[in-house]
């Protein structure tokens, strides 16, 4: 019987993935939550002043969907116990492959995560309709797939580790810096009718150059001993 | 401390001596007179961190073909010397800024912002490294982190400057803004004097690291005969097998 | 007045690496401590 290919490897462990998270449903009943919570919260902290919440309604959308939604990347169900890891190991998946299909399955996540808190946002901020707006999709799209990557690799390098559930989010934050940026100036320049083409580029070029290292590196960081 | 050591410490130190008399030396600046003086270490700083981080992305890579562990020790040294270069490379850029600018930041520079995340992604570096207690994961898993974050450079860089090109302009003063000629010697000067102050901390911090890793493999060894010797060899008398 | 600010900048930066040259050397002595002891 043949191997089956990369790409059938990494579907197949994104359907698990998603199966077990399905199952375990922590995206769904705790971190969306605590995405909505935060976003309740900012304006306790910042002001309710309207026109204020409607100016900085979007940009506290991304960095709620940053800083809240890597935890989704690193959910537990998205970490291999030794069992399971030997027993993947046992059937020759490549690790590269593992490593894509997570990453699919964070990305789906981050997605359904995001936009269940579009309508919250739009609900608690009323930040007024957009002229060109089915452009945020794509930036909701792009940052999903850039943070699932950068989660990925991040929990994949600390796997195991006491300390995982504060260093994981340590190690993103700065990470991700220059996608919240480029996403962020896409709002600005849909709001002040400029072009958006070199931060959707950069956003691209983040996902491009996080896939590729994700992807080389995948089979050196297999041989951990953890 | 062996004698190449103390002969780079004490050249560092000298070189010090030299940059700071160098800097004091130098003839007031065009338009901003006497402040300027901060540009000599300020720059040299942000210089010795960027280099410090490429170093830690090339002993991690050498590591990962060669597995020699020394690679790693350098790497995850090189880090900790880049972390107070940056450290002291933020630091001198607020205390530039906050008589220019009026504040301690200014959100549109693209080197002080490049800095900044840069601080905070290597400070991550090396709680990670705290984090693991094996050498070759240590080494496996922070050669691959030093790679992640170096990659973050040019893109960190590239969106700020982008960000503050579209809003602010080009024309801008700042700790890194184009400088008289007469200023060249003595920056050049202090940034040789930080490389030497570099390369002495990072040497010893290797050697400490070396030592450091020799004595937990000691220990690890030591507790491992423990637990076996334990265990002695039942006496029942008669003939022993063993020679 | 600016002068304040450069002084400043030179104590904060010589002071540190004061401070991490002493950190270094502390580190090298508790070493050589549990080398010995």
């Amino acid at each position: 019987m043949t191997e089956p290919g990369f790409w059938r490897q990494a579907g197949e462990i994104a359907r698990k993935d998603l199966m077990i998270e399905g199952r375990a449903g922590e995206a769904l009943y705790i971190t969306v939550p605590f995405g909505a919570v935060a976003l309740m919260l900012i304006p306790l902290a910042i002001g309710t002043d309207k026109p204020l919440l409607a100016t900085v309604g979007p940009g506290l959308f991304l960095a709620v969907a940053l800083l809240f939604g890597m935890l989704v990347a690193f959910r537990q169900t998205a970490t291999d116990t030794p069992p399971q890891r030997e027993l993947l190991a046992l059937l020759g998946t490549d690790p590269a492959a593992k490593f894509v299909g997570r990453a699919a399955t964070s990305m789906l996540l981050l997605l359904a995560f995001q936009i269940v808190l579009v309508p919250v946002t739009v609900l608690l901020y009323n930040p007024g309709r957009m002229d060109r707006w089915p452009w945020l999709l794509v930036v909701i799209v792009l940052l999903a797939s850039g943070l699932s990557l950068v989660g990925t690799l991040a929990g994949s390098v600390t796997v195991g580790l006491k300390t995982r559930s504060t260093l994981t989010p340590l190690l993103v934050a700065p990470l991700s810096m220059p996608m919240l940026l480029a996403a962020s100036q896409v709002v600005e320049a849909l709001r002040n009718g400029s072009s958006i083409l070199v931060w959707i580029l950069l956003l691209m070029t983040i996902d491009i150059a996080m896939a590729a290292i994700g992807v080389s590196t995948a089979n050196p960081l297999e041989e951990s001993s953890i | 401390m062996k004698r190449w050591n103390v002969a780079l410490n004490a050249l560092a130190v000298v070189a010090i001596g030299v940059g700071f008399s160098s800097a004091v030396g130098a003839p007031a600046e065009r338009t901003q007179g006497d402040f300027a003086r901060i540009m000599f270490v300020h720059v040299p700083s942000a210089w010795l961190a960027f280099l410090a981080f490429g170093v830690t992305l090339a002993g991690g890579v050498i590591w990962l073909v060669s597995k020699s562990l020394r690679w790693d020790r350098v790497a995850g040294s090189s880090a900790e010397v880049g972390v107070f270069f940056t450290a002291l490379a933020l630091v001198t850029g607020m205390i530039w800024g906050y008589p220019v600018w009026g504040t301690f930041w200014d959100w549109g520079d693209a080197r002080m912002m490049s800095t900044a995340i840069m601080f905070f992604v290597y400070v991550g570096y090396l709680a990670l490294r705290r984090s693991i207690p094996d050498r070759e994961t240590r080494a496996r898993r922070s050669a691959i982190l030093g790679i992640v974050a170096f990659v973050q450079v040019p893109l960190v860089y590239f969106s700020v400057n982008l960000f503050r090109t579209l809003h602010q302009g080009a024309t801008f003063s700042g700790p890194d803004s184009p400088i008289d000629e007469g200023f060249v010697r003595p920056l050049l000067i202090n940034l040789a004097a930080f490389t030497l102050v570099y390369l002495a901390f990072t040497a010893s911090r290797t050697r400490l690291a070396s030592i450091e890793d020799d004595f937990d493999e000691a220990a690890a060894l030591a507790d491992i005969e423990l637990a076996g010797s334990g265990i002695t060899e039942p006496n029942l008398g008669g003939e022993s097998n063993d020679e | 007045m600016s002068e304040g600010w450069v002084v400043l900048a030179y104590v904060v930066v010589y002071g540190f690496m004061l401070a991490y040259a002493g950190y270094l050397a502390g580190k090298a002595r508790s070493l050589r401590r549990r080398a010995e002891g």
